[in-house]
């Protein structure tokens, strides 16, 4: 699972969420657009894919230095192959320009990231169910 | 109750000036029928006092000319009359007629008769007589044949009475001849002309010759020749009981006229109008008059007159003409300034005025000219500046955004952080924390909350502050429940009871907008009640002209009247978050969101009394 999110605390919200939910699926981070794109790309450092395979599912940030999120999302849904991973954009801006370009850009899903820890608990526990659990995944591109 | 005020400017209405009736009659009419009226009456005046002048000099100048006439003929007459006595006093002055007349008729005397026979002969004369002193007839000789011309002699006996008084005036003249009065005589009119005859210093006698007033053909031209053709001479008796124009008897003239000379103007039994003078003719008792055809006289001033009428109308034909065609020349213009104003009026920047003189009303349609162009540069540099002005404001407006967006972001993110480690905190930490580090933990979990409910709530105030809300018609009713299910929760866990009349009439608003407001003033109600209150809410709709109000009615605390106008602030709360939460933005962005919809809201309220909160909408369908 991939975790694209530039916020150090959010970031620890997350793992911790996950942690406590139960959740043992490893998260990768990357703190930037750039970043993100690498790994997806499989460029760079993130060459070798048996130690850096592709994650089942991406968790999006919109705000992000270097290379926005919507710009990151759109970068992915060109690329055959990595645009079948399914992307849930969680951020914190809830404006309907966002929503509605993430979505037309192909995101999967636009979650609202939650003030409460309690919230982001149940949003961390539904994501996993839903897709972790009950989503039928693709296949995705080994090379 | 307090409500706040929100100005609808309201448009500039020309239409007062839009309609322009004309009243009266138009400048191009007015001109020329003043100058008409103007000099007709002047023209009129004129002609009629020039008219006048010459009438009266005309009669004037006939009454000379008649006094002159009747004067010559008054003269020439009194000497032939002179003449004619003399002649006859001269000739009947001998013995023989005396004796005879002394006689009484027996002395017999040819030469008397001769005398008698001769002067009865002439063709003037009608009869010739003797009388006796006492007036007793003797004699008379009288024509027989025309003729022939000879006269018979023969004695008579009829008394002529009248002839008294002619007597008289014979035996007192110092000529002893005398002229009686006209009369008739044998279907004739004659004078008599009566000769006293002395033997001595005694009266013997009388001779009488009665001659014909009667004028020869000669003559009757010769006296139309003086007096003209349509004149009338007349002669007659002082008393005016004989007439007689010179050739046959006339009946009396139709007014008496004093024979002073003075002109009188009459008319005649004919109807023809006639001026007239009458003179006595001296020594006689009789009075010549002279009529003269009034037309004949005043002719000149009647043909000046026509002369003058003829002119006038000429004059005052042209005059109007000119002063149409020239009061035309100043009012086509004026049209034409009108319309190009109306053009400019109507939004046409390129319509100028199409006059070229070089007057005054050139002037005026140049500075138009100027003055359109002006306007039109003034109207163009105006649009541009309003472009101008639209881009900085959106500008403005998105710039507005992004920084709203920013603060959505990069404001909540620490607030995340200090909410969830404060969880943290409690959850993994808690074994070593005691009572009151636990409790400041959850304080500081619950400041989080707030900022976050706080800049939610000034987002949307921002939202609503933005000028683009199109208002469409929207159901009321409809949006109230959705309203009212958005806080179902709430209403559910407070046992509250939610009332909504129905039905409400549709309003002009914007959906989101109202539903926030509406949600915001219920919200408010199901919060500020008394503890352990059960919230009573009621909702409904009350049509007040071109608006709806909305009313939410609660039973909860109310608001002082010193506070009313307070609490539609920004940040402005009543009471403490540990009495009531809040952020102190809900009222403030229900006042923002309604005057954005053209409205207005207000309260009722008073402490402890529950609150009315009302919200003016625009009615659909006004």
């Amino acid at each position: 699972m991939l975790l694209v999110e530039d916020d150090e605390n959010d970031i620890l919200f997350v793992q911790r969420a996950f942690k406590q939910a139960g959740i043992l699926n490893p998260i990768v981070v990357a703190r930037d657009g750039d970043e993100a794109v690498a790994y997806l790309g499989g460029t760079g450092t993130f060459a070798d894919r048996e130690a850096h395979p592709l994650p089942v599912f991406a968790l999006l940030d919109l705000k992000l230095p270097r290379r926005t999120g919507l710009e990151v999302l759109q970068w992915v849904k060109e690329r055959s192959g990595v645009k079948r991973i399914p992307i849930v954009v969680l951020t914190s801006s809830k404006h309907d320009s966002d929503v509605n370009r993430a979505y037309e850009l192909g995101a999967n899903s636009y979650l609202v990231k939650p003030v409460s820890f309690q919230g982001l608990m149940d949003l961390v526990k539904t994501l996993q169910l839903y897709w972790l659990v009950l989503n039928e995944r693709p296949a995705l591109p080994q090379g | 109750m307090v409500h706040t005020a929100h100005t609808v400017a309201a448009p500039a209405t020309a239409s007062g000036a839009e309609s322009f009736a004309r009243r009266g009659l138009a400048l191009r009419q007015k001109v020329p029928l003043f100058l008409f009226a103007g000099l007709f009456a002047v023209l009129a005046t004129w002609t009629w006092l020039a008219y006048r002048s010459v009438r009266d000099a005309s009669l004037a100048l006939a009454h000379e000319r008649m006094n002159a006439l009747v004067g010559e003929i008054v003269r020439s007459s009194a000497v032939s009359t002179r003449n004619r006595s003399n002649a006859l006093a001269r000739a009947f002055s001998v013995a023989p007629v005396a004796d005879l007349l002394a006689s009484g008729g027996r002395s017999a005397s040819d030469s008397a008769e001769n005398l008698l026979r001769r002067f009865a002969q002439s063709a003037a004369v009608l009869r010739t007589a003797y009388f006796a002193a006492d007036g007793t007839p003797l004699l008379a000789s009288q024509r027989t044949d025309s003729a022939t011309g000879t006269a018979e002699t023969r004695y008579f006996a009829e008394r002529h009475e009248e002839l008294s008084s002619v007597f008289r005036a014979a035996l007192a003249a110092p000529e002893r001849v005398a002229v009686g009065r006209m009369r008739v005589l044998d279907d004739q009119i004659v004078i008599p002309h009566v000769v006293a005859v002395f033997r001595g210093t005694a009266p013997a006698g009388f001779v009488v010759m009665w001659r014909r007033v009667a004028a020869n053909p000669q003559e009757l031209q010769q006296i139309s020749m003086l007096i003209g053709s349509g004149a009338h001479i007349f002669v007659g008796n002082d008393r005016s009981d004989l007439w007689s124009d010179f050739v046959r008897r006339r009946e009396a003239p139709a007014t008496d006229l004093p024979a002073t000379g003075e002109l009188r103007r009459y008319a005649r039994l004919d109807g023809t109008r006639v001026v007239a003078a009458a003179r006595p003719l001296d020594d006689t008792p009789m009075v010549i008059r002279l009529e003269l055809a009034e037309a004949d006289v005043l002719a000149p001033a009647s043909r000046s007159l026509r002369q003058s009428i003829a002119i006038g109308v000429v004059l005052l034909i042209v005059a109007t003409g000119v002063s149409w065609m020239l009061s035309r020349r100043i009012t086509s213009p004026l049209h034409e300034l009108s319309a190009a104003a109306r053009a400019l009026a109507g939004g046409d920047y390129g319509r100028t005025a199409n006059v070229s003189r070089g007057d005054e009303i050139g002037e005026v349609a140049a500075s138009f000219n100027l003055m359109v162009a002006r306007v039109a540069e003034a109207h163009v540099s105006l649009e541009g500046k309003v472009r101008d002005r639209t881009a900085q404001l959106e500008e403005r407006n998105q710039e507005l955004e992004a920084f709203a967006r920013s603060i959505s972001h990069d404001l909540r993110a620490p607030l995340r952080a200090m909410h969830g480690f404060s969880q943290a905190l409690i959850e993994d930490c808690g074994p070593q924390l005691d009572e009151t580090g636990r409790s400041y933990a959850t304080r500081i979990a619950g400041a989080a909350t707030r900022m976050d409910a706080m800049i939610r709530d000034l987002l949307e105030y921002s939202r609503v502050s933005r000028s683009d809300l199109p208002l469409t018609t929207l159901d009321t009713g409809a949006i109230v429940h959705a309203a009212v299910s958005q806080l179902e929760a709430d209403i559910h866990s407070r046992g509250a009871h939610v009332s909504v009349a129905q039905p409400m009439p549709s309003v002009v608003a914007h959906r989101p907008v109202l539903e926030q407001v509406i949600a915001n003033l219920v919200s408010n109600a199901l919060k500020f009640v008394a503890a352990g209150t059960r919230p009573e809410i009621t909702i409904r709709a009350e049509p007040m002209g071109r608006f709806v109000r909305l009313w939410v009615e609660d039973n909860g605390i109310g608001v002082a009247p010193a506070h009313q106008a307070r609490i539609f602030n920004v940040f402005e709360k009543l009471h403490t978050s540990s009495e009531y939460a809040g952020t102190g933005i809900g009222l403030a962005i229900v006042r923002k969101g309604v005057e954005r919809m053209g409205g207005e809201v207000g309260v009722e309220s008073g402490a402890g009394y529950g609150s009315r909160f009302w919200v003016n909408l625009q009615l659909a369908g006004v």
